[in-house]
């Protein structure tokens, strides 16, 4: 019989005597027991109260995985991200059984992941570049802060505040069921910089209206966030897919155009491109065409078509814009230059050279 | 075909729309217009509106001219539209999102330059300041889908040259992005 140590951080007394009693009854079909420690630093299992400081202060150490965090509130809060689980006042041993088992096969998940690295001769914590690693990290905190706002009543209006310091981006919603603490601020701060050319700080629960603020849509927010945070790797809807393909054009109006946003909107308009085809056609910086992808998915725009689907015979038949009869077909990763191509790419430049579009720069 | 000698883009829409200001917004030369005194009170209260054709152009490198298109808002007058838009690099449906029912507007004006449309390129500007309109762009976009299209639907400001820029820019991408498969 395997047992898993816990141990309760910033709980009341109480509520702990409460947690340790269930922990007791609580034994799973696999052979799990669960007891209570009065010290953390055998724990496999932390229940802790994030704001209390000794639950700050746990959080603000490095987790390596091998410690499962379970957030204890006594109000109601959504998971914080992918590897926390909460748990809600009052205590139930219903409850508190299923996150168990649920705590108990990410565990087995991870360790698994840790055995065949080992196995491997590697060591895990290697396994990812530092760098790499913070820009994960804050990509799964935009991830959630994405789920956050799509459960936002439509009512609430994101800021956007230009200042001296960069991009401020203010949710002042008392909606939001989660409080991100100061020191939470400078982390997000810290984290986002490393994944974003631009700054940008995220503030959530700003205690009062922001002057000077710009308002915004939910859908303007979504693409400022996209283009500003999330161009370091797809979003998990779409980042299984090979090809991509707009259902509609994103209102670039209402949001403002990206010096490429026009033409890969003209690309992708009823037609499939891959990630590398859409850069031979359109000059345009990996993050940035990450970023106007995780923008589209998240505005509606998008639809592709999973890895598996492509190869299979049940992949939909996508039937190519006619062309324009001035206009020769050309392959994108060898352009044919003919003469009428090169005319008219001239009068385009020509065009583009006397009219002198300003497309939106991002800070 | 080789490149077409005439350089054109059409600004078409119903009355009121803004086609005559968008076209201002970007001609290098003071437009031509043909405006009389609006007979038709029931469809806008305007004083005057286009007739025949506003004109304007922008000079381009070596010589030549785009030249752009004002239809007039009527559709009585459309029996030079199909004259107008032979040959066009696109055409520019601006829809007032004011008037009773927009998505029959865009249809009958998409049905009127659907050769164009088809052939080459178009982008819809619905006038910026009616977002009190019960219709989005985003439904203006799914009508475009009903007809077999998928096109550019953008909330623009027809008096500031950028978003009427954007419209032409949304254009020029289309042609250019057309040539690949």
């Amino acid at each position: 019989m395997k047992r898993l140590n816990c141990a309760a951080i910033g709980l009341p007394l109480n509520e702990k005597l409460l947690l340790g009693s269930l922990l007791e009854l609580v034994a799973l079909t696999d052979g799990h027991v669960f007891g209570l420690l009065d010290d953390e630093v055998e724990a496999d299992i932390v229940f802790l109260d994030p704001e209390s400081s000794g639950g700050r202060a746990y959080m603000a150490k490095p987790n390596t995985g091998l410690v499962s965090q379970i957030h204890y509130r006594s109000e109601g809060l959504a998971a914080q991200d992918s590897v926390t689980w909460v748990l809600q006042s009052p205590l139930r041993f219903g409850s508190l059984r299923i996150m168990l088992i649920d705590v108990v096969e990410k565990r087995r998940s991870v360790m698994q992941a840790l055995s065949r690295a080992q196995a491997d001769g590697l060591q895990l914590k290697n396994s990812t570049a530092p760098g790499q690693q913070n820009a994960i990290a804050a990509h799964r905190k935009f991830e959630h802060l994405i789920g956050m706002l799509q459960k936002l009543g439509p009512t609430s209006q994101p800021k956007l505040l230009h200042g001296p310091q960069g991009v401020q981006i203010v949710i002042d919603s008392a909606k939001l069921k989660v409080t991100i603490t100061g020191r939470e601020v400078a982390n997000w701060q810290r984290q986002i910089k490393l994944c974003s050319q631009a700054m940008s700080l995220v503030i959530i629960q700003a205690p009062e209206p922001t002057p000077g603020a710009i308002v915004l849509t939910r859908e303007q927010f979504y693409w400022e966030l996209s283009k500003h945070i999330g161009s370091l790797v797809l979003l998990p809807g779409i980042a299984g897919f090979e090809t991509f393909c707009l259902t509609r054009w994103p209102d670039l109006g209402a949001l403002g155009a990206g010096p490429f946003d026009l033409r890969i909107c003209a690309l992708l308009s009823n037609r499939e491109f891959s990630m590398g085809n859409i850069m031979r056609a359109v000059p345009i910086a990996n993050s940035s065409l990450i970023g106007f992808l995780n923008g589209c998915a998240l505005l509606g725009c998008m639809r592709n078509t999973p890895a598996d689907l492509l190869h299979s015979a049940e992949r939909p038949k996508i039937r190519p814009l006619p062309l324009p009869a001035y206009l020769t077909p050309a392959i994108v990763n060898k352009p044919a230059v003919t003469p009428e191509r090169q005319g008219f790419l001239g009068l385009l430049g020509k065009l583009r050279s006397a009219l002198s579009f300003n497309p939106k720069v991002d800070a | 075909m080789s490149t077409p000698r005439e350089i054109k883009i059409l600004i078409t829409g119903p009355m009121g729309a803004g086609k005559t200001t968008a076209l201002a917004a970007v001609s290098s030369v003071t437009p031509i217009k043909t405006e009389a005194t609006n007979s038709d009170l029931a469809q806008h209260s305007k004083t005057h509106t286009t007739v025949a054709l506003d004109y304007g152009e922008v000079e381009l490198a070596g010589g030549e001219r785009l030249r752009l298109y004002g239809t007039p808002g009527q559709r009585r007058f459309n029996v030079m539209w199909q004259i107008l838009a032979k040959g066009a690099l696109g055409v520019v449906i601006l829809i007032d999102m004011t008037r009773p029912d927009p998505i029959a507007d865009l249809k009958d004006y998409y049905a009127d330059f659907q050769s164009v449309i088809r052939e080459s390129s178009c982008v819809i500007g619905v006038g910026r300041g009616s977002e009190n309109s019960a219709l989005s762009t985003a439904d203006i976009a799914a009508a475009c889908e009903s007809l077999g299209s998928i096109l550019p639907v953008f909330a623009v400001d027809v008096r500031q040259r950028n978003d009427v820029l954007l419209l032409l820019e949304a254009l020029f991408s289309q042609i250019e992005m057309a040539a690949f498969e």
